[in-house]
């Protein structure tokens, strides 16, 4: 059952159905989003950690309305983050498209790739259709291999929106934090809306959805499709900003990170992706840090430098998930809960 | 009195399985205003009527008739579109929603906002969102169940769920409302209610109802109108008081010992 | 061509053995315990890693058997520690620890071990051996016959064995079966140390043959593939799609590998599970019901 917090009342259903439902967790998001405004301020040289995360959050927020809200397990999201990472750079570079124009059309590029993939989803279900998503991932990096002519990477323009360049990481991260908040807001919203009512409603039961009236495929397919426009945003985003991409940056590790993150966030809260991605992207930076800091005072464990840090990362994991399995999103609602009761125990 | 233009029309419908027959050529027809009911054994093919009626099996023969067009050929969610809803013997609802989203998703196929307009949620989207989140509230308010509103469904004792897998049928605005059971499992008290329930819906709403029951004190109060299934035939036909008095049925279930070979 | 289609097909069915033996494991490890393994391609490596690293100290057979032990003792230790505290969990969270278990012993693995390709000291008869006249490696044989030894082994102890016939009771309906006495723990842990060994065995049969390196961690993936192939709740099904898998990727992929485009073998599987899921959404042998997930 749903704890509200006391002294907190709502006389319409517009603040019942509200997001950030009380003042103190609007000031809260309020704090998050002036503090990620001014994160070039304080982030120093981890501005490229931040970007990082906000790509892949993005990508993330699409796979959770597919997995987590509609049920649908993909391990082919990343193909779709690299049709959207190749169409873009073939839009910009080829064709000369202008950054606010390639961005829109390589999401409904990739929206259209997933509404595909999300046909035989009506019959191909559960893991047959995990495997079938896999085989997908395969045939892309495949495809994408011998389209590109090879192992070689391929070089994207930098943005340019208006006559200015974005050139330095700090440039790049204002892009990325208008992407990702409004990619977020969106899966928030359409959650809350009857698109997620209907997602939800296959996921649990298809029959009893079947008899509200719902068209599985119609509701199956777009969630495809969405989520496909989501990793297409992550792989414009991601192309742009590494300016150099190659196949192996999308492939079948790329698309299991995708669910570990949806995962260790939180398959059905909104805020589960960019949790995921944080949580994921930090760890391993921090790692990255912490190992050679070990080494230093440790010189015996050099040959394991490498081992170790995949090692504490799997046992993080691993930990965190006994831990709670409804991820870090469960994690925080635990925590809220008892602010909301805070003396008392319930 | 029979009515002239039936609201749903089944003809002849014979549906089997890999050989085994479980419909044999049933007819049945439903008025506006009428509650009917369906009884028999158990395996009689009840159940199976009522899925040939909502689409969920494709019988091999017959026609399913609803407002004088044919849908025998319609896949299941068009024919809730169409004003058929339904619930089910083993409730169906989605356990881990709140009781407000279970029937908040009946709404789903009468709200209009397309997917940008539902993703950006201003305007026209949310207003529609509040106006529909309005017609949940007054069905929660009359199957009286506004104190476990925000409850999950899972949680919940199993007549209560009996009563909101009624009100999510229900928010769809059906013209058709196919009840399985709807009592099966209930307390006294509750069986009391849902009758109420029923009856107001039918007085008030107008709405026609077919209904499966095993409890026969409740079909014969509630019903306008019977149809006795046995081994997937129509074995009587009328109102509840011949029915009661009609030897087919006596037969179907007491059972003919007295006759037949050795009793099971 | 009629040769090249014959010799594919003996090599195929000799790596197909062994994929069927890996995706037995995997198999068996779904249908009592209802988890996806991702670490099994792990499990794999740390066979054929941990046999030829005792093979330097102690005769081959000691050290196979050695292995095998030592996968066991694995299984049992996954079990308890990490699987145990997460029974009745969502079933994508046990996945991501699944995946995240592999992390941690391919970490370990490398660690130990180093990245580097490590073959087995040559214990079988070198040359090549023909059998119907087509050229084979000895390897290959050897394999194939293991692994036939292997599977009927595994099938007679499910047939007649106590706990064999538990297992399959709890894979029927795990429910019903624990309240007949049958014990789930002993059930899961039993799981687990069999899918262990018959990774490790598939990877010292890998390893003899092709050598031990973390590529090898793919058979994982293909042992996935060859289980839905066959129907994900059918264990004969998921050995028929290993050999299935072995002989198409041999056969198919040998030839347009060679004739059409290169680098196709190795995803020459999941194009034909692609195209069987789309006339058949439940593998060949798998029945019909709805996955909850």
């Amino acid at each position: 059952m749903s704890v509200r917090p006391a002294g907190d009342f709502k006389t319409s259903y517009v603040q019942d159905m509200a997001i950030l439902d009380t003042r103190l967790y609007r000031l809260g998001f309020a704090m998050l989003v002036a503090g990620l405004l001014l994160a070039p301020w304080w982030a120093g040289r981890f501005i490229f950690l931040l970007n990082t995360i906000g790509i892949y959050a993005v990508g993330a927020c699409g796979l959770g309305l597919l997995t987590g809200f509609t049920g649908q397990i993909s391990l082919g999201h990343a193909a779709f983050m690299a049709i959207g990472a190749y169409s873009s750079a073939f839009l910009s570079q080829a064709l000369r498209f202008p950054f606010l124009i390639a961005l829109p059309v390589t999401s409904l590029i990739t929206f259209l790739f997933g509404v595909v993939v999300g046909l035989p989803s009506l019959r191909i279900k559960g893991l047959y259709l995990a495997i079938a998503t896999l085989a997908f991932q395969f045939l892309t990096e495949y495809a994408l291999i011998h389209a590109t002519g090879g192992i070689g990477s391929t070089t994207v323009p930098p943005i340019v929106i208006g006559g200015w360049t974005v050139r330095t990481d700090r440039q790049f991260y204002y892009i990325v934090l208008v992407v990702w908040l409004a990619a977020g807001a969106f899966a928030a919203n359409l959650v809350r809306s009857r698109i997620g009512l209907a997602f939800m409603a296959v996921r649990d039961r298809d029959y009893a959805a079947q008899v509200l009236g719902l068209d599985l495929l119609y509701y199956k397919a777009l969630a495809f499709g969405i989520a496909a426009g989501y990793a297409g945003i992550a792989g414009s985003l991601w192309a742009h900003y590494n300016r150099l991409i190659t196949t192996e940056q999308f492939n079948i590790g790329a698309s299991i990170d995708y669910v570990a993150m949806i995962v260790i966030g939180g398959l059905t809260s909104a805020w589960g992706p960019h949790l995921g991605s944080a949580f994921v992207w930090s760890l391993s930076q921090g790692l990255q840090i912490f190992t050679p800091a070990v080494l230093a005072v440790f010189p015996a464990f050099g040959k394991i430098a490498t081992p170790l840090r995949e090692i504490v990362f799997g046992v993080t994991l691993i930990a965190l998930l006994i831990w709670e399995p409804g991820g870090l999103a469960m994690l925080l609602r635990k925590l809220k809960r008892k602010l909301d009761l805070w003396p008392f125990a319930y | 009195m029979r009515p002239v233009e039936p609201v749903l029309s089944v003809d002849d419908l014979r549906l089997s399985f890999q050989g085994i027959q479980a419909i044999a050529g049933v007819s049945l027809t439903l008025a506006s205003r009428e509650i009917l009911g369906i009884i028999g054994p158990n395996g009689a093919g009840k159940t199976s009527v009522l899925n040939c009626i909502n689409g969920f099996y494709r019988p091999q023969r017959g026609r399913v008739v609803f407002g004088g067009r044919d849908i025998t050929r319609l896949p299941p969610h068009r024919r809730a579109a169409l004003g058929i809803a339904r619930t089910f013997q083993n409730i169906a609802l989605y356990p881990g929603m709140s009781v407000l989203n279970n029937i908040m998703t009946g709404r789903v196929i009468r709200m209009r906002s397309g997917v940008l307009a539902c993703g950006v949620y201003a305007g026209h989207a949310s207003r529609e969102h509040v106006a529909h989140r309005q017609v949940v509230e007054e069905i929660i308010d009359f199957l009286e169940i506004e104190d476990v509103r925000r409850h999950l469904v899972a949680d919940l004792p199993y007549g209560i769920q009996k009563k909101v897998e009624l009100g999510r049928a229900l928010a769809m605005d059906p013209q058709v409302l196919i009840l399985d059971e709807p009592m099966a499992g209930m307390s006294a008290d509750e069986k009391a209610d849902m009758a109420r329930y029923i009856l107001e819906l039918k007085d008030v709403r107008s709405l026609p109802m077919i209904l499966i029951e095993h409890d026969m004190g409740v079909v014969m109060d509630l019903c306008d109108r019977l149809i006795v299934m046995d081994y997937g035939k129509k074995i009587a036909e009328g109102p509840p008081g011949a029915i009661q008095r009609h030897p087919e049925v006596i037969r179907a279930y007491i059972g003919e010992a007295a006759e037949g070979p050795a009793a099971h | 061509m009629s040769e090249f289609l014959l010799s594919g097909l003996l090599n195929g069915l000799a790596v197909g053995s062994i994929y069927a033996l890996i995706a037995l494991g995997f198999a068996l490890l779904y249908k009592s315990t209802k988890i996806l393994n991702l670490a099994h391609g792990e499990l794999v490596l740390f066979g054929g890693y941990l046999a030829i690293a005792l093979t330097r100290a102690v005769p081959f057979p000691v050290a196979v058997v050695l292995t095998l032990l030592a996968a066991a003792v694995l299984g049992f230790t996954v079990e308890r520690v990490i699987m145990r505290p997460l029974f009745g969990q969502p079933l994508l969270s046990v996945i991501i620890v699944t995946l995240a278990l592999g992390y941690v012993v391919r970490g370990l693995m490398v660690g130990i071990w180093g990245g580097s390709t490590r073959n087995f000291p040559q214990v079988l008869p070198g040359g090549i051996v023909r059998v119907a006249g087509i050229p084979i490696q000895p390897a290959g044989v050897y394999s194939a016959v293991t692994a036939a030894c292997l599977l009927l082994g595994f099938w007679l102890f499910f047939r007649y064995s106590l706990v064999g016939i538990a297992m399959r009771a709890a894979a029927n309906d795990q429910l019903t079966a624990s309240t007949l006495g049958v014990s789930l723990r002993r059930v899961f842990a039993y799981a687990w140390a069999f899918a262990s060994i018959a990774g490790a065995v598939g990877g010292i049969l890998l390893g003899l043959w092709l050598g031990v390196n973390f590529a090898l961690g793919f058979v994982g993936l293909k042992a996935l593939a060859a289980v839905i192939l066959g129907g994900l709740d059918s264990i004969p099904g998921a050995i028929l799609g290993g050999v299935t898998i072995g002989i198409i990727e041999t056969i198919a992929g040998g030839y347009i590998d060679a004739n059409i485009i290169y680098g196709f073998k190795d995803i020459t599987a999941f194009v034909v599970i692609l195209l069987v899921l789309l006339v058949r959404p439940y593998g060949l042998f798998g029945t019909e019901h709805v996955e909850r997930l």
